[in-house]
Order: structure tokens, then C-alpha cells, then sequence
């Protein structure tokens, strides 16, 4: 276990999501936060990728998440901090609701701290994997 | 962190800095120098790997130049940054960004990229890159 306290205030916030205490989650970011969601290629394709601001924002971000992803698991096996950040790093395995696909990924998560509070956070991953297991099949024509 | 796992922090993010620095300068000697014999590269291996020429995982020194001929082969870098590092423990984070343009279809693709290195005894072990891999699927992919 990382000593560092950016690892610890990581833990304390990935601890809030996995305990499904979101207002604790939430309380513990800045007004201001941002999150990064693997925002790129594959935003128009998995309803929780993209940029999402304040409370309402990843609050929104959080609900496009259960509307669309079963995680069959979600782990994170290191918490990590250096400067202003903190890091999560960990697996996951969803069934994607929409097409009914699974996908099993790696993921990493980069939180910025600022004066104890999560005020941003970027996700990487796999976007391929994603996009493969939300883009619906080939309609017929 | 104690004093010690500090320093050895330190100069752990001090070799990944240099491994980039040598990279970029095209010093394949130099940036095999700062990895164990026995290193692996997980570059983007998963979803993509059939399109993208060089998301694959390879071991070693031979294997990671192939890996890096594969690049050189079907990519034209427009721009390739990495400059900010993080350290804790044995792992080291490497942040940046490219903008690429594929030889073979003639698109252009953007990403951030996020390095994660476990170092052993002062030198690389594993890297493993995390970036858009929707957004180089696409390039590589021709209409």
C-alpha cells in the first residue's frame, strides 16, 4: 500500500464508489471537478465516455454507467499517488446492456488533487474493446 | 513515503524520463539499456491489435525493435510528447500525447497516452501503454 496521501484520498474515493455511496463520493471532489472519460473516439458510442463537469455532471455521467453497463467485476488492485495526482489501477469485466456483449479490460484511472479534493479525473482503457461492445450490429437493410 | 522509497522513486522516473528522452533522440541502444533483459511492452494490446500494426505485447530486446520497426513502418508521427511523470513505489506514469497520420489508409488520429512502468532494480521491467485505441482502430481502418 502506497504511504502517499493522494493514494489514500484515490482509495477513499474508489472506496465510496464501490460501496455505492455516491453522495460521499461526490462530496469528496471540488465544485469545479471534471471528468475525463476516455473522451475521444468512441464518446458517440459508449453513453458514459465523454467530458463531465461538476456534480451534476458526473452524477450524469454515474447514471449513463447503470444504464448501460452490468459490471461482472470491477477491481482495483493499486492505489498510487505522486505530486498533485492520484492513481488507481485495476480490471473490469461488463456486459454492455444495449447490445448484450462482454468485454473484460484493463483500466487505469489519474485523479488530480487539489487541497484534499478530487478535482479531476481521467480514465483510460481499451476504447476499442468498448466501442466494439456498444456499437449495435449491422442492421439489415 | 519514507526517505528511502523516495529516492529510489526518484530515480526510477529519473531512467523512464531518460528511456523517452533516448527514444525521441532514436537511440535504440540507449533505450534498451534502461530495461532488464527480460522486458516486456504491452503496447495497446487488446481490441485493436488485428488493425493496429504495433499494439501487440512483445518480450525483449529483438521482439521490441520489431515492435518499434512496425511503427516506423506504418505511422507518420506528426507530433509524440511525453512530459509529465509520476512515481510511487515500483511503478512509474508517463503522460503525453501523439497525432499520427497511418501510412496505409492516409488518416490522421489523435490520443493522449498513459505509460505505466514497473521498474525492478533501477530499470524498466513492463511497459504498458493505455491510449484511444478506438481512435487509431479507426485510422487504420479503410473506408
Amino acid at each position: 500500500m502506497s504511504s502517499n496521501a493522494n493514494a489514500q484520498i484515490t482509495e477513499r474515493f474508489f472506496g465510496h464508489f464501490l460501496a455505492d455511496e455516491i453522495d460521499q463520493m461526490m462530496d469528496m471532489q471540488t465544485d469545479d471537478v471534471v471528468w475525463d472519460i476516455c473522451d475521444g473516439a468512441a464518446a458517440d458510442t459508449v453513453p458514459y465516455f465523454g467530458t463531465w463537469k461538476g456534480r451534476e455532471g458526473c452524477l450524469a455521467c454515474l447514471e449513463a454507467y447503470d444504464g448501460a453497463a452490468d459490471p461482472q467485476v470491477f477491481e482495483i488492485e493499486r492505489y498510487l499517488g505522486d505530486g498533485d495526482k492520484g492513481f488507481a489501477l485495476g480490471h473490469e469485466t461488463v456486459r454492455a446492456k444495449p447490445t448484450d456483449k462482454t468485454f473484460t479490460t484493463d483500466f487505469n484511472f489519474m485523479l488530480t488533487i487539489r487541497d484534499g479534493k478530487v478535482a479531476g479525473l481521467k480514465c483510460y482503457i481499451d476504447s476499442a474493446a468498448l466501442i466494439t461492445a456498444f456499437a449495435p450490429r449491422s442492421g439489415r437493410r | 513515503m519514507s526517505g528511502q522509497n523516495k529516492r529510489q522513486a526518484d530515480v526510477n522516473r529519473q531512467v523512464v524520463e531518460d528511456f523517452f528522452r533516448l527514444f525521441l533522440e532514436g537511440d535504440m541502444a540507449g533505450v534498451m539499456a534502461c530495461q532488464t533483459d527480460d522486458f516486456v511492452w504491452d503496447i495497446a494490446s487488446g481490441a485493436a491489435s488485428g488493425t493496429v500494426p504495433w499494439f501487440f505485447v512483445c518480450q525483449g530486446a529483438d521482439a521490441g525493435n520489431a515492435l518499434v520497426e512496425a511503427y516506423v513502418q506504418a505511422a507518420d508521427p506528426v507530433v509524440f510528447e511525453v512530459d509529465e511523470y509520476y512515481a510511487d513505489g515500483n511503478k512509474v506514469f508517463a503522460l503525453g500525447r501523439e497525432k499520427v497520420v497511418s501510412k496505409t489508409t492516409g488518416k490522421t488520429f489523435e490520443t493522449k497516452l498513459f505509460y505505466a512502468c514497473t521498474m525492478r532494480e533501477g530499470k524498466i521491467a513492463k511497459l504498458d501503454l493505455a491510449c484511444d485505441t478506438a481512435a487509431a482502430q479507426a485510422a487504420f481502418t479503410h473506408d
